[in-house]
């Protein structure tokens, strides 16, 4: 692959000024170009400070309802025709920052090394690691190399493959909330194209704490980074997107100052899980599910993501953070809405998107009195756990001693449409539960009626997303002997019988946005909608006349507190994972 | 993804058919794992000259296309030996694998009572001859793909079953390669003034080259091979594996050149436009060739079109 750096580390900054000063003096409300540059280029000297975003210049473009006219002219490759993929990404240039961070440690940096290796990754292509950290090009790449062959998430390397996927690495730094830093990125997109011959295609990575997002895309936007007119232009943010309804809100009206919503990727990985995307091909690829998939037949559903770890060095952020923003808010309303959904028109982004957002919309409000009623939250206590005594969160290292930061919630959620109308669905998630597994389990009504001695059971249709990935289905049968006996029995299809690892769902995830594909991306009223939902439980255990809890309530490895067995009501029971 | 596995085969252990099913679950309990991949069946059939190469690619073939192997050994006589072992897989996993050797009509009689039921039949005709008989008409009839060397045996595409071809599948990656080149929209906008396909391929089978220039003749709109100059040349790569192709017309050409074991480098010109890259084309093994035709990426009428072109050019060799 051809190569050749042409910028140099030395940040330009008289020249970024400059630029930025000419830039400035186009847009046309702006009534000081030139003061407007200083102010700019004063305030970037605050670290991670966010710096204005350059004012909106467009409208809206986000979706296209109808073709465009001359659209028989778009270039549409023909050898692409009925071929399963139906294109490969155009050359680009992938923009990691935070490429130091842990994150793109343990999972980005080994995804993009797994796609590259399978030549997912088109013709030409290229890293750029971005970080405040300073470092050559060569100190990244060692980096780099040392991170894949530390990672488990790396697919063994070929051959050599090690040393040409280095070739491909870049590192540039400086400070997120200056200019000169996104300058560098535009010098390395500009080699990018020189090298390849197409166009500056670039994919820009936020994996970075959440303080960063609003700088770092004002400052690509400052620069013209986001721009589309030399090539598509697509930033990935990860989660948590805003704290609360509020500043969620405030930060995507930032993002959209700069892009337009259709270059917006919001990441949430549990999209890119192989087993996630299964439930749509079971439930929409098949004939004899949808039509028991509604009131007349579900009792209730149940969503549970337990996890047996505890903070694992992760006291700062989960302090802040707690269960409802770490786990519910994103992962759980993300499976509740692949579950409760009805067929999309097509299988592509606005389709499946707009029938997710249908769902989060017909959710019974939350509102703060409601709370106590549909939502139970828990902390852990000291506990055992695999023959091992461990902590209680408050005796965590990090955590404040009387710390009212929920590790456990459970919440019933009622869905106001014709398909579920009187069908709860309960979602629960906490840490240090007794092991680490996330399932879907629908849970069908009793017959009609008991014909047979002994009670009648409820079918369940489980669908595992992790671990032992797979669908079950159970229902009774008798047993054998002399009496009609009937007995549970589970018909159980593991994934793992295809004998094949399954892809990390990051590697997914960052295919699908180098080819544009939104599909297993939140959309802004996706995230929107579902802040709204977990609005009330926030106000309630966070808000000024917030009634202190009585934590911890549930010791370490056990299923949560009490009081969730009474949240799901009588005759019914959760699940025994 | 590649994956290592440190289980160790169990078998082959001597058996007959009526007692092959018993054979395995003994077997089975003698793994640690509960996980049987019932995926599918995979009917290979093969002479003893090939059975080595056979059983090589079989090994390689991950249990997610066929969880039950049965091989065919056709130089048999009328007493059918059944061997019976399990091979180990990545991720804990094993594969049921069946050798039979018999005459070609007690192989009918012992294979379709060994196939694990309600699920996909690949069959392989691993042979050189042409196949015949009562064998292989029962066999086409539960095949819901056939795989063979099909330009050669001169085995047609037929209603009731996939038709699919290694030599197709050699050149899969040189597909996803030409086809990545024209997936930047101003390469495909010149795609028109192309007129004419050139395919240098390893030594002297031309086959592979033939249902590849099928492919991009169809795909182009153009009623024959006639328009297509193939060339033997060398680069290294094995008899058969396509070495380039370039793709030409009025004021445009689009080249693709191995380079080295895996790498392929692209030159695209046209007016305004000198474009260079390079793509990862590696080799392809022969388990990989069957377990992408196992995968079947392409829909079968792909394969049908390229393969109707190729026939009728070698007509007119």
């Amino acid at each position: 692959m051809t190569k050749g750096k042409t910028g140099s580390k030395a940040a330009p900054s008289q020249q970024a000024g400059q630029e930025q000063a000419a830039r400035a003096s186009d847009a046309p409300p702006a009534p000081d170009p030139l003061q407007q540059a200083v102010t700019q280029k004063m305030e970037a000297q605050n670290v991670d400070v966010a710096q204005p975003a350059p004012p909106a210049k467009k409208p809206r473009k986000t979706r296209a309802r109808t073709p465009k006219s001359g659209a028989e002219d778009t270039g549409e490759n023909p050898f692409r025709a009925l071929m399963r993929r139906s294109r490969a990404p155009e050359p680009a240039t992938l923009v990691i920052f935070g490429a130091t961070g842990d994150l793109a440690k343990r999972k980005l940096l080994p995804a993009v090394f797994g796609l590259w290796q399978d030549g997912l990754l088109g013709s030409a292509f290229n890293i750029v690691g971005v970080g405040r950290q300073e470092m050559t090009d060569e100190q990244f790449k060692d980096f780099v190399i040392e991170a894949l062959q530390t990672s488990k998430e790396t697919d063994t390397p070929q051959p050599g493959a090690l040393e040409k996927f280095r070739d491909l690495l870049y590192y540039e730094f400086g400070d997120f909330g200056a200019d000169e830093v996104y300058s560098l990125v535009r010098k390395e997109l500009d080699r990018a194209e020189e090298a390849h011959g197409g166009r500056k295609n670039a994919l820009f990575y936020l994996s970075t704490p959440p303080s960063l997002f609003e700088p770092i895309s004002n400052g690509l936007g400052r620069l013209g980074l986001s721009d589309e007119s030399e090539g598509w232009r697509r930033i990935i943010i990860e989660k948590p997107f805003g704290r609360n309804l509020a500043s969620a809100r405030e930060l995507n009206d930032a993002i959209h100052r700069v892009w337009d919503e259709s270059q917006v990727y919001r990441i949430d990985h549990y999209l890119g899980k192989e087993t996630v995307q299964n439930l749509m091909a079971i439930r929409f690829g098949n004939a004899i599910f949808e039509p028991l998939w509604n009131r007349s037949y579900v009792d209730h559903v149940q969503i549970t993501a337990a996890e047996d770890l505890g903070l694992e060095g992760r006291a700062g952020y989960y302090e802040e953070a707690g269960v409802v923003r770490d786990m519910l808010q994103n992962h759980l309303m993300q499976l509740f809405t692949l579950t409760a959904m009805e067929a999309p028109a097509a299988f592509d982004a606005d389709a499946i998107r707009d029938e997710k957002v249908k769902v989060l919309r017909s959710v019974k409000p939350i509102p703060v009195e409601r709370v106590p009623e549909v939502a139970v939250r828990g902390q852990y206590g000291p506990g055992t756990l695999y023959g091992e005594k461990v902590p209680g969160y408050r005796e965590e290292p990090g955590v404040q001693p009387g710390s009212t930061t929920p590790t456990y919630v459970a919440i019933k959620l009622e869905v106001d449409n014709w398909r579920w109308e009187g069908v709860p669905f309960f979602l629960r998630t906490g840490k240090r539960l007794p092991k680490k597994v996330t399932e879907i389990a629908v849970v069908f009504k009793r017959p009609p009626l008991g014909i047979f001695p002994g009670g009648l059971e409820r079918n369940v249709l489980a669908f595992r997303i992790q671990p032992d990935e797979g669908v079950s289905l159970k229902f009774s049968s008798k047993s054998p002997g002399q009496e009609m006996v009937l007995r549970e029995v589970v018909m159980d299809f593991r994934y793992d019988a295809f004998g094949a690892q399954l892809e990390s769902p990051y590697s997914r995830l960052l295919l699908d946005a180098m080819l544009g594909d939104a599909t297993l991306f939140p959309r802004e009223d996706e995230v929107d909608h579902a802040w709204q939902i977990v609005s009330g439980l926030l106000k309630a255990w966070e808000g000024p006349d917030a009634a202190a809890p009585d934590f911890p309530n549930y010791p370490a490895g056990t299923w949560g507190p009490e009081a969730a067995d009474n949240l799901i009501g009588q005759d019914r029971r959760w699940r025994r994972l | 993804m590649t994956q290592a596995t440190d289980l160790r085969p169990l078998g082959p252990v001597e058996t007959t058919v009526r007692r092959a099913q018993a054979t395995l679950d003994e077997l089975w309990v003698q793994t640690d794992v509960e996980t049987r991949a019932y995926t599918g069946n995979i009917i290979a059939l093969t002479v003893k000259k090939h059975l080595g190469r056979v059983e090589e690619a079989l090994a390689g073939l991950e249990g997610r296309y066929a969880g039950r192997q049965i091989i065919g050994v056709l130089n048999g006589t009328d007493e059918v030996r059944v061997r019976v072992s399990l091979v180990p897989q990545p991720g804990g996993l094993y594969i049921e694998r069946l050798t039979l050797d018999a005459s070609p009509e007690q192989l009918q009689g012992a294979i379709l009572p060994l196939l694990r039921p309600a699920t996909v039949n690949h069959v392989w005709w691993g042979a050189d001859a042409r196949p015949s008989g009562v064998l292989l008409r029962e066999l086409t009839d539960i095949a819901d793909q056939v795989i063979a060397d099909s330009l050669t045996l001169d085995i047609p595409p037929a209603r009731h079953y996939a038709l699919a071809d290694l030599g197709w599948s050699r050149s899969a990656h040189w597909r996803e390669a030409l086809a990545q080149v024209f997936d930047s929209p101003d390469a495909a906008r010149q795609l028109g003034q192309v007129n004419g396909l050139t395919v240098r391929y390893a030594g002297k089978n031309d086959l592979p080259a033939r249902l590849f220039a099928g492919w991009v003749a169809d795909t182009l709109g153009w009623p024959d091979l006639e328009g297509v100059t193939f060339r033997a040349a060398r680069c290294g790569r094995e008899n058969g594996d396509l070495c380039g192709l370039e793709l030409a017309g009025d004021g445009v050409r689009f080249t693709l050149s191995a380079e080295g074991e895996d790498l392929v480098r692209t030159e695209c010109h046209w007016p305004g436009m000198d474009r260079v890259t390079e793509l990862n084309v590696p080799r392809m093994s022969l388990a990989e060739g069957l377990a992408r035709v196992m995968a079947r990426p392409e829909r079968r009428e792909v394969f049908e079109r390229a393969w109707a072109l190729a026939r009728a050019s070698l007509e007119k060799k």
